[in-house]
């Protein structure tokens, strides 16, 4: 097989990821159905509709009032030292 | 435009209290508006939802996390398969990157798009490699 070859099967199954990311995606937001219609935290259908901005808001809210707060950059690198 | 997000942007986008939230939340509307298209490798969905739960110690909400971030459906989620893999350890084997810093600025470049984070290393180790930019300009971007 050529590197062109390689290439191209490379980005095709890229592509592929993509499209079965964006599947599982619908699938999950079927499946959490009825979580999304109890709470005022989490997105609904349509999820460009300007409203889920608002309860993206109100979460990020609520997440300030627990939070103890520090330096994402920092966490994550601890994170991944292990 | 098409960017990978690093986990560090969306745990920031997300925390009022973290340091750089002031720069990442502009980002929050322009996902959920559609205007730019996010693709991570799953590894960040854990490292997100994980570091707000420890932060915050509230299991409920961080789930109300989770539940969000596979629903926007301007982000999707790639699968770390043997191959991606496989390329991230090519990429580590160049670049001295951390293994999971591999994985994420493999997605970027096997996709060929932008990668958003504030990790200073990524930013001097793979600048070659794949764009790396701030979420600033990210944000500047009409």
């Amino acid at each position: 097989m050529t590197t062109k070859e390689k290439e191209r099967l490379r980005e095709e199954i890229a592509r592929l990821e993509i499209q079965l990311g964006e599947k599982r995606t619908r699938l999950s937001s079927m499946d959490n159905a009825e979580v999304r219609a109890s709470s005022p935290y989490v997105i609904v259908e349509g999820d460009s509709d300007p409203a889920n901005l608002s309860r993206l808001r109100s979460l990020i809210a609520e997440i300030g009032k627990r939070s103890r707060g520090g330096d994402s950059v920092q966490d994550i690198q601890e994170m991944r030292k292990g | 435009m098409r960017v990978v997000l690093d986990s560090n942007i969306l745990v920031s986008m997300f925390d009022p209290k973290d340091r750089h939230h002031p720069v990442c939340e502009p980002l929050l509307e322009k996902i959920v508006l559609r205007e730019i298209e996010v693709v991570c490798p799953v590894l960040v969905l854990a490292e997100t939802v994980c570091a707000i739960q420890r932060r915050t110690g509230d299991s409920e909400f961080s789930t109300f996390i989770l539940q969000n971030l596979t629903q926007l459906r301007a982000i999707s989620w790639n699968d770390c398969t043997v191959a991606s893999v496989r390329a991230a350890c090519r990429l580590g084997i160049e670049t001295g990157l951390k293994g999971a810093d591999s994985i994420v600025v493999e997605t970027a470049q096997s996709l060929k798009i932008p990668l958003v984070t504030q990790d200073l290393e990524i930013h001097s180790k793979c600048s070659d490699p794949v764009e790396v930019i701030e979420p600033s300009e990210l944000v500047d971007q009409r």
